[in-house]
């Protein structure tokens, strides 16, 4: 018997460590500092980039993101000599992790993740532990051209300087969805979205945090109410959410999917132009419609950033500085394409606004996002969830 | 006298075993090595024993914790418990029976956990086709639906350890008793709880560590909350991104830990060779 409860022991070992090797290899590298980018190297950097493949990990789950990345961005980095590969990932945390743990075993370069989409907690606490390339986004000849630096919601990122670290890509507005047949007229405010709650029971949910849209719903409340009233009000809504609050959707994609099924009555994203793209695919009602909670909405910009120990730094630059040119930042703005508004500052397109006038109009995109709710600054994210979990998840 | 040593039948035991042990060693004390550094060593910090303080006073933990060991317990009993009935009704007959068994054993538990999804989940198949399930399985708090996917894949696995133990010997011993005139009660008892009861306990053990441990079933169709310990740890990476994997690390080794004192304890209880 002994040999085989020795065999046993061991393979328990086995079994146990096969979830912990992904924690293994630590270890802290001092790097160096990387050489701010000389105003006039551009052509050295385009020079360098031709012929690169430029591993680019970005949030996978959006179609119409996939499809621009591929139809638009692709062939004109192609043009540059530039190859783009697509890293779809489900979260964005998974690239920043991945550059953790390069970090972690020492690996200061050649490392496997060149361009991030990013933004938020993501991008601050990366720049917390120094994982990004410095002072080189506002070097890029369009950003330089085209966007205005001074423009807070540009220069700070969930109210995190962004310093250089990451390049400005794209705009979002967090939009809720009904149908328009079943709720001809949604809530109007998160009171009116509690009175809704309660008069109908088990129709209203949100996906739970650390989930990014169930963390843009809690802060949109905090941001709304202050913090403490906030809990209060959720804690309060949990027992007319759908099954009680006992469980919530882990993500968008889930809450999507109940909204499409026509189990909950309401759906949320921080893709503005969300409701059209379900539409399209047939998962929700061709009635669905998008609409705001208090006339206003929380909005973000989302942006690129380059790790510091990234192969390709040189193509992705150019990648970066694509992302910014007039043409692909026009092409964003059809609710067919993207629906984005653009990042650029329209004072300083010249001859280039031209591509902006044609926008398209979408009865699944809103005209008007109302107010603009601030994002709160990104440290305070992460305090949030752990405290959603601990006063409304947690509480029985 | 090294001669003598070796003769020693103990000894010798564990010289045979020692190229297996020594890679075991090597590789998974590597990682738990690895492990016990990244919890102390946030990166870019000092060594630091704040990582475990805060996550020993984190009360989701002790949720974790009773939650995951709930959940592994209840599948190993009845995954068990299913197997031992699998295996008395089926093993007079032929290979095809093991056969069919066996299919059930290299489905991956993502894709039982999906189909489950699928098909259970409220808006679900069987809920479209059947109007309503008399209850929730997935998602559901009590973790209901995590449990029948382990029973569901670790029974048939259970099942052939013991049918590889039930075989011309036991057959033999078996007829014996039975033409001695020992009642099926008695054989059971004499007979065939001696033949099954280390791989019984050996292939639970297997089936207990891997519940404790697993981490993509509970994702899929466990509750909001309490999350398993793995989960705990996946999503302390993602509240927390530069020091979560310090507490993720710290996590994971506790369940080694549990897992592999677990393990050596019904080693113990099982040691009896009447097993009772």
């Amino acid at each position: 018997m002994r040999p085989s409860w020795c065999l046993a022991l061991v393979a328990v070992a086995a079994l146990m460590t096969g979830g912990l090797t992904a924690c293994g290899g630590s270890g802290t590298a001092p790097r160096s500092g990387n050489a701010p980018a000389s105003a006039d190297g551009f052509t050295a950097t385009l020079r360098a980039a031709r012929g690169q493949t430029v591993r680019w990990w970005l949030y996978g789950g959006d179609e119409k993101v996939n499809a621009y990345v591929d139809n638009v961005v692709a062939p004109a980095a192609r043009r540059l000599g530039v190859t783009i590969k697509r890293v779809p990932i489900t979260d964005t945390a998974d690239a920043v992790q991945r550059v953790v743990a390069e970090r972690r075993a020492g690996k200061t370069s050649g490392g496997a993740v060149d361009l991030i989409w990013i933004n938020g907690e993501n991008f601050a606490a990366g720049k917390r532990a120094r994982l990004w390339l410095m002072q080189w986004a506002a070097a890029l000849p369009n950003a330089r051209r085209y966007v205005d630096a001074s423009d807070p919601s540009i220069a700070r990122d969930f109210q995190v300087s962004v310093e250089g670290q990451e390049s400005p890509w794209q705009r979002a507005s967090f939009v809720y969805a009904h149908d328009s047949v079943k709720v001809p007229a949604p809530p109007r405010d998160l009171d009116a979205l509690f009175a809704y709650a309660k008069a109908h029971p088990g129709r209203v949910t949100y996906p739970a945090p650390p989930d990014f849209t169930g963390s843009a719903f809690v802060r949109q409340v905090v941001s709304v109410k202050g913090e403490n009233a906030a809990f209060a009000y959720l804690r309060r809504i949990k027992p007319y959410l759908y099954r009680g609050g006992v469980t919530y959707p882990k993500s968008e994609a889930e809450l999507s999917a109940l909204f499409g099924d026509g189990r909950v009555d309401f759906a949320m994203s921080y893709d503005s132009s969300f409701v059209g793209s379900a539409v399209r695919k047939g998962q929700f009602p061709a009635s669905a419609r998008p609409f705001l909670l208090g006339g206003e909405a929380l909005q973000n910009t989302s942006y690129v950033t380059i790790p510091a120990n990234a192969a390709r730094a040189a193509g992705a630059k150019v990648v970066a500085n694509l992302l910014l040119s007039p043409e692909l930042q026009a092409a964003k703005l059809d609710p067919a394409v993207l629906g984005n508004p653009t990042v650029l500052d329209r004072g300083r397109l010249g001859t280039k606004r031209a591509l902006f006038a044609a926008k398209r109009n979408s009865r699944y995109v809103l005209r008007d996002y109302g107010r603009t709710v601030a994002e709160l600054p990104a440290d305070r994210v992460a305090s949030l969830e752990q405290r959603w979990t601990r006063e409304v998840l947690r509480s029985p | 006298m090294s001669g003598a040593l070796l003769r020693h039948p103990r000894v010798r035991n564990y010289a045979r075993l020692a190229p297996a042990i020594l890679t075991i060693t090597l590789l998974f004390g590597g990682a738990l090595a690895g492990a016990v550094r990244t919890s102390v060593l946030p990166l870019g910090q000092d060594a630091t024993l704040a990582t475990w303080r805060s996550l020993l006073h984190a009360p989701e933990l002790g949720d974790a914790a009773l939650f995951t060991l709930r959940t592994a317990l209840i599948s190993t009993l009845l995954a068990a418990a299913v197997a031992v009935a699998i295996a008395l009704a089926v093993w007079r007959r032929g290979t095809w029976v093991r056969a069919l068994l066996a299919l059930a054993v290299p489905i991956p538990h993502l894709l039982v956990a999906t189909v489950a999804v699928l098909w259970l989940a409220p808006g679900g198949l069987a809920e479209r086709v059947l109007g309503a399930l008399p209850i929730t399985l997935v998602r559901d708090r009590a973790g209901l639906g995590v449990v029948l996917v382990y029973v569901y894949k670790e029974a048939p696995f259970l099942a052939l350890l013991l049918l590889a133990a039930m075989g011309q010997g036991y057959r033999e011993r078996e007829e014996a008793c039975a033409a001695l005139g020992a009642s099926a009660s008695q054989r059971l008892r004499w007979v065939t709880w001696p033949t099954i009861r280390g791989p019984l306990v050996v292939g639970s053990i297997i089936v207990f560590a891997y519940v404790l441990g697993a981490f993509e079933v509970p994702l899929a169709l466990g509750p909001s909350y309490p999350p398993t310990l793995a989960e705990y740890a996946f999503n302390a990476t993602r509240g927390d991104l530069i020091s979560g994997q310090s507490t993720a690390a710290a996590t994971l080794l506790l369940t080694s830990v549990a897992a592999m004192l677990l393990a050596v304890l019904a080693v113990r209880l099982a040691k009896d060779p009447q097993g009772d």
